[in-house]
């Protein structure tokens, strides 16, 4: 046969179905009426002509069965009769259907929306040219590995590479995190920029939609005045005039040329998406040439930069490592080997979505883990509806209908269902998707490339698909199992299930009791985790704290004596405000990422590993505003700007000088000394001023003087509505052309810092009490079940004498029995499977035993309840009314 | 006894094939053509001719055309394709093989070997 008339056929049967069916009929009539027409010219009456025909013929439905098996479409046939049969199952029970039509619904709703944020954030491509061949690139330097496994390059090593590697067609700098402030038409803006070099754009293979990329010696001291906005900023601001481009801005008080204006599809990385010891910066703005200064280029200075390059067509990963690495082991010779820093190079989009690929796989398994009860919990609704059904299957299976047919029936049923569950599902994934856009955290990359795909499609038909298979895996199993002997003695006796049918109800109810176990316990260690977070010792106020970026034009300030002028009238001016308590400045704020890290040398210190802290510059009123205790020696005055004086924390005394009084002790940030050397005068109290999931870090405070950027910290009960326009009033009366933006609480700050975590937490909480009510559910099911399928056996147990009490206990126990058995396996599984949420969990082990008894005393609670409920109906059996039942 | 034959399993779409070789017919003249030639020796069961010429057409040995019988009734009429035709010499060696070798197994008489 050919393959051609196969599917010729097949599709004669799917279009012309009934025209075959009606040519074939017509066929073996003409047979009949043939061979009965022949026969009575033989001499037969008609009516024994036609009998004779018949008689003949032989089975006529049976020939005719065999045709449609010879033309290949019975299989067809019967799969669409089997979907028929499945329809009319389910709409002779709307109630069923719709329970589980809609439970479906919900959880398909809920995994699609999950996976189109994993498909949108971890699968589809970036959005720049021949994206497979960008790499981001950064460092593994030994000495601060413990720390930061990895670092940002400097200057320096960009340098080599861009001259000496063969394996890279290009490689961009970028210096994400800067702030500038535009003065050009209307109030000034504090706008976020990235200082890149000149090749960013090309290196990306993205051109601006309006005016051009940079010039090649845009990067060159002296050529860098042109800027490219991004679309978003070229409309808020310039109302998407186009003629903007090529006009001059003023940024930070230097005139600037608008070069180009990126397309509305353009997206940049946020500074910890290419370099992961950054802090969370805002989305950058505009882009400026990166321009080094003479200082920077030491082989050992200035690690602050991400690179983003293109590997050369035919070069792998591992050869473009190994060659940087060459380069590397050339430009620090004379570091030991062990020492000397090496390359991290990954794909740009693995390190884009480094930090938020765990989470999200954990969010995909534990909706899949809620999908997967919801199928159970339907397969023991069928497996109910399958009992009533058993006898009608028993007799089919008598009159010849085949296991497999019957197997497919149940099967078609679930099938059914699945697909409808998602379809639904997938008009409410559209809702839930919105939901968990809103709910997403702003650190989450690449969300604007989130939405309802062909893959997302495909994703949840599938799952529709297994959902729907699963469920009607164990029902159409036990329906084909059907004896026919046994329709014909459970006919007339009710006498309940048979062994095997429980059992399989039992294994059910375990098995959706173990998942939803192994689900809660993930949840309670993720709130756990969560709570300890949020109520962690910070050593810093939250309350009555509020924050306010500046950045000084640097065109104007150029030197330190007017800065420093600068920020003391803005603090003079800013706590004499109406109830301000206290005002500090900072440059760099707390829970801002590790950026400010740098070893501490002391004279003759020959460790190898050097202990690192984070140095920041702070005015002397930042501890009093912030309510950091000072423990020994003093605070900082004004009067030790440019003196070696410093503060360190608690921390930072105890692991540099252990057992030792730190005040009075001098050291340095270098050996080589480039600046001066540090005294300590004072210790204050440990703050989780980097991160709070992190004990608390050495810092060390310098006195704070003249900066171009630093963050206002304001102590005071006003809300930040009410204070922003006298602060506005204050800070423009000193300066007009300082932009002064918005106003963060603390509060929003430490909130920001934790929005990960609380999206996690928050979700898989929701599915963890989703599975919870599913197992309740099913185990509410098993006992109603059993008690109403027992009321004649319970009814003579009662007239026997049986107490309430026994009647009770023994209800319970049908349900608690699988119950238990789950609720051990669950917590079983979970003890192998919590450890892969270890990375997500703080201040909790993976198993955390009280998590573990808290959360097996809340199933077991749920358990009796569920148990409880119906079996309170067995003890209110007349056994009168019991007795009479048949 | 019966001198009629059952037919042998498998042999029956030969017979077919054999019978539409002498030119087109619907399946119950098929049907005579074969009681024809075999002179009654052959019996099959009727129906069973239907499955077996539906597998013919599929496997594309023959080729089904409606037209009008010759009491003026619509029908369905089968006649040979090429690879039909071809098949149908085929099978005719190997069942003259078959029944050359058989024959001769069967004459065999006690002392021959």
């Amino acid at each position: 046969m050919t393959i051609f008339s196969s599917i010729r056929t097949l599709l004669a049967f799917l279009f012309r179905r009934p025209q075959v069916e009606q040519e074939m009929e017509e066929e073996l009539r003409l047979h009949l009426r043939s061979r009965a027409d022949d026969l009575e010219k033989s001499g037969l009456p008609r009516a024994e002509a036609e009998r004779r025909a018949r008689i003949e013929f032989g089975g006529y439905q049976r020939y005719k069965e065999e045709c449609r098996e010879a033309l290949g479409t019975r299989l067809l046939g019967e799969l669409i009769a089997d979907l028929r049969y499945g329809l009319r199952q389910l709409r002779r029970n709307p109630g069923f259907a719709a329970v589980a039509i809609l439970t479906l619904a919900l959880g398909l709703a809920a995994s699609t929306a999950i996976f189109s944020v994993i498909n949108g954030v971890l699968f589809q491509p970036l959005e720049y040219a021949n994206p497979g061949r960008l790499v981001a690139i950064q460092l593994f330097v030994p000495e601060w590995a413990h720390k930061f496994p990895i670092t940002p390059l400097n200057p320096a090593t960009y340098l080599a590479w861009s001259h000496q590697a063969k394996s890279l067609a290009g490689i961009a700098i970028v210096e994400a995190g800067d702030t500038l402030n535009l003065t050009s038409g209307g109030e000034p803006a504090l706008l976020s920029a990235d200082a890149v070099t000149a090749n960013l754009f090309d290196v990306l293979g993205v051109w601006p939609q309006l005016g051009h990329n940079f010039l090649p010696d845009a990067d060159q001291a002296g050529h860098n005045h042109e800027v490219i906005l991004t679309h978003t900023l070229w409309q808020n601001r310039f109302h998407g005039d186009p003629n903007v481009v090529g006009h001059t801005i003023a940024l930070n008080g230097s005139p600037y040329t608008v070069a180009g204006i990126l397309p509305a599809s353009f997206h940049f990385p946020v500074a910890n998406h290419l370099m992961p010891a950054f802090g969370p910066t805002p989305k950058p703005e505009l882009f400026v040439p990166d321009v080094f200064d003479k200082d920077d280029l030491a082989a050992d200075a200035g690690f602050r930069l991400g690179a983003i390059a293109r590997l050369n067509p035919g070069v792998s990963l591992a050869e473009a490592t190994a060659e940087l690495n060459v380069i590397l082991s050339r430009l620090f010779h004379s570091v030991p080997v062990t020492q000397r820093p090496r390359t991290v190079m990954m794909p740009l989009r693995d390190m884009i979505v480094r930090s938020s690929k765990r989470g999200l796989w954990i969010l995909l398994a534990a909706v899949l883990a809620l999908v997967l009860i919801i199928c159970v919990n339907l397969a023991n609704l069928v497996l109910t509806h399958a009992t009533a059904r058993g006898h009608e299957a028993a007799i089919r299976s008598a009159l010849g209908a085949s296991r497999c047919r019957l197997l497919r029936q149940t099967l078609a049923e679930t099938l059914l269902l699945g697909l409808a569950g998602g379809g639904l599902g997938l008009v409410l994934a559209h809702w839930a998707l919105w939901g968990l856009l809103v709910v997403a955290p702003s650190g989450l990359p690449r969300l604007h490339n989130v939405y309802l795909d062909g893959a997302v499609l495909g994703f949840t038909l599938a799952i529709s698909v297994l959902a729907g298979l699963l469920a009607g895996a164990l029902p159409a199993w036990r329906m084909a199992q059907a004896h026919p002997q046994d329709a014909l003695r459970s006919g007339s006796v009710r006498t309940g299930d048979s062994g095997g049918r429980l059992q399989a109800r039992d294994f059910l109810v375990g098995l959706e009791t173990a998942l939803s176990t192994m689900l809660v316990i993930a949840a309670g260690l993720l709130i756990v985790s969560f709570a300890k977070l949020e109520n962690v010792p910070k050593g810093f106020a939250v309350e009555h704290i509020l924050t306010v970026n500046l950045q000084l034009p640097s065109a104007q300030y150029t030197q330190a004596q007017q800065r420093s002028e600068f920020w003391r009238r803005v603090l003079a001016a800013t706590s004499a405000l109406p109830g301000i308590e206290s005002s500090a400045v900072t440059n760099w704020m707390v829970l801002a990422g590790e950026m400010n890290d740098d070893p501490v040398n002391l004279p003759g210190d020959t460790r190898p590993e050097r202990p690192m802290a984070s140095y920041r510059r702070v005015s002397p009123a930042y501890f009093k505003a912030l309510g950091i205790p000072l423990l020994r020696g003093r605070e900082l005055t004004w009067a030790d700007v440019g003196t070696p004086a410093v503060v360190i924390s608690e921390a930072a005394a105890k692991t540099i000088w252990p057992g030792v009084n730190p005040i009075g002790q001098r050291f340095d940030v270098d050996p080589s000394s480039r600046f001066p050397g540090f005294q300590v005068v004072g210790v204050v109290g440990d703050t989780r001023s980097v991160t709070l999931s992190k004990a608390p870090t050495p810092m060390v405070y310098q006195p704070y003087h003249g900066d171009l950027t630093g963050s206002l910290i304001l102590r005071t009960r006003l809300r930040a509505a009410a204070l922003a326009p006298e602060l506005r009033r204050a800070i423009w009366k000193i300066d007009p052309g300082v932009a002064v933006p918005r106003i963060r609480s603390m509060n929003q700050i430490v909130s920001a810092s934790l929005s990960a975590r609380r999206f996690e937490t928050l979700l898989t909480s929701l599915f963890a009490a989703a599975a919870l009510l599913l197992a309740c559910l099913g185990i509410y099911g098993v006992v109603s079940y059993s008690v109403v399928r027992r009321t004649h056996e319970i009814g003579i147990r009662m007239a026997l004498g049986a107490q309430k009490a026994d009647v009770l206990r023994v209800a319970v126990g049908q349900g608690m029995k699988p119950a238990l058995v789950g609720l051990g396996a669950g917590i079983v599984g979970a003890l192998g499977v919590t450890r892969v949420l270890s990375s997500l969990l703080y201040g909790v082990k993976p198993t955390d035993p009280l998590t573990f008894v808290a959360v097996a005393l809340i199933l077991l609670g749920a358990a009796l309840l569920a148990c409880y409920i119906p079996a309170r109906r067995a003890t209110k059996v007349d056994p009168m009314v019991a007795l009479r039942y048949e | 006894m019966d001198n009629r034959a059952q037919i042998l399993p498998g042999t029956l779409e030969l017979l077919i094939l054999k019978a539409v070789s002498l030119g087109p017919l619907h399946g119950y003249g098929i049907l005579l053509r074969i009681g024809q030639i075999s002179k009654g020796a052959l019996t099959i069961e009727q129906g069973a001719l239907y499955p077996a010429l539906f597998r013919l057409v599929r496997k594309g040995l023959l080729k089904a055309t409606w037209g009008i019988s010759e009491n003026n009734q619509r029908a369905k009429f089968y006649e040979l394709t090429p690879a039909g035709r071809k098949r149908l010499r085929k099978e005719m060696e190997g069942w003259n093989r078959l029944v050359a070798a058989i024959g001769n197994v069967l004459r065999t008489r006690p002392g021959e070997l």
